[in-house]
């Protein structure tokens, strides 16, 4: 057996992944072979390290849990998600105007996540620039996640208004399009 | 599924006693529902692990916190897309991760990083300390060293194992791989630490 397969039982047995089969095939290789056993012995070392690392660790500050639930709280809901612009009666038979809307709902899906996306991000990057400029000039940390939250808030509501426009102007579609289609029927 | 069909009120209602006995789904469920209080539970339970996780990848400790705030903003936020594939846990951890990852990729953009930006834990100078601990301290020093110095998809999986206690399917869950990777990376990451360590692990 080589040193790597070896080293791969001696792992499995360590992290509690080993199999019955193969714990009793490792048992047998200790056994048999001292070699084996300075191998083993080297794994268990690096394994107490860790633990011992582990132990040492400090836990989170006093109060993280409680401020982190407070500040969510105090956030305002997300937005709902953009929905897709679907129309499931409406165009039944009319295979031709329905591959029109999907192309136009797609569209706008499309527009509306790319436009989300660039929003998260830009948030992501005034958050994290704001944050910065607490560490480093060292100023209130509070106050600076009150002025964030502020501007979240505000933030949730210029994308509420851009969603409810961009409903309103599918509605017009929808209704202009059904128009159309009832023009073709007739 | 009946918790799903509770209104805000009932759930707010139920949640007032023995929130923290429930199980992580029903909380998800009463916080989809508008209970504050179960996410807060939620919070609670989860902040020792995703701060030891944080602090596992980032030595800064402000940056830690403000890291661990935005994967609870996160997991609120998102909380409408988490489907109940995978344990809620390995969920809120692999926000965590990501959430890190991203904060590290950001720093090492905005201005070029050093090595010790990456230890995954703070190292104490050895002091006055007696023989024992002198040696202790050096250990923990050269495995911080070592840990550091390992490609990051091998890195990676070492934090999930050794700080997290993660199984293997749970942190194939985390990373979106294959258990059979996990093993395989954590081989072949342990192999270098013993390598590096080589004198000093007996």
């Amino acid at each position: 057996m080589s040193h790597d397969e070896i080293d791969r039982l001696i792992q499995a047995e360590i992290d509690g992944e080993i199999s019955a089969e193969d714990e009793a095939r490792l048992q047998q290789l200790l056994a048999e072979g001292p070699e084996f056993g300075a191998r083993y012995r080297e794994s268990r070392s690096l394994a107490a390290l860790f633990a011992a690392e582990r132990e040492r660790r400090p836990g989170p500050p006093e109060g993280l849990a409680e401020r982190i639930a407070a500040r969510v709280a105090a956030a305002p809901a997300p937005a709902p998600e953009g929905r897709l612009i679907s129309f499931p009666t409406l165009f039944r038979g009319v295979a031709a105007a329905a591959c029109l809307v999907l192309l136009v709902g797609a569209g706008f899906w499309a527009g509306q996540r790319s436009t989300s996306a660039a929003s998260s991000s830009f948030e992501t990057d005034v958050v994290e620039k704001v944050r910065q400029t607490v560490r480093e000039r060292d100023l209130p940390r509070d106050e600076a996640d009150r002025l964030l939250d502020r501007f979240r808030l505000e933030r949730e509501r210029l994308e509420a208004e851009r969603q409810e426009g961009i409903r309103r102007a599918a509605e017009e579609l929808e209704s202009g399009l059904q128009g159309l289609v009832e023009r073709a029927g007739r | 599924m009946a918790v799903q069909l509770l209104d805000k009120n009932c759930a707010r209602t139920a949640v007032t006693d023995g929130t923290a006995e429930l199980d992580d789904a029903i909380l998800v469920t009463r916080t989809r529902a508008g209970d504050e209080r179960a996410f807060e539970e939620l919070v609670r339970r989860y902040t020792p692990k995703v701060w030891s996780l944080v602090t596992g990848m980032i030595r800064d400790r402000d940056a830690c916190e403000d890291v661990v705030q935005d994967v609870f903003f996160k997991v609120h936020t998102k909380l409408d897309l988490f489907e109940g594939k995978s344990r809620f846990f390995t969920w809120v951890y692999r926000i965590a991760f990501n959430t890190a990852t991203d904060w590290l990729k950001k720093k090492r953009t905005d201005r070029s990083i050093e090595t010790e930006d990456f230890t995954l834990f703070e190292v104490e100078a050895p002091g006055d300390a007696p023989d024992a601990g002198l040696r202790e301290n050096e250990l923990e020093g050269r495995l911080a060293a070592a840990v550091a110095e390992l490609p990051e998809k091998y890195r990676d999986i070492l934090v999930l194992r050794e700080y997290e206690r993660l199984s293997y399917d749970e942190i194939a869950e985390v990373r979106s791989c294959s258990p059979g990777t996990v093993e395989s990376r954590l081989f072949r990451a342990r192999a270098r630490l013993k390598d590096k360590l080589k004198g000093l692990l007996f």
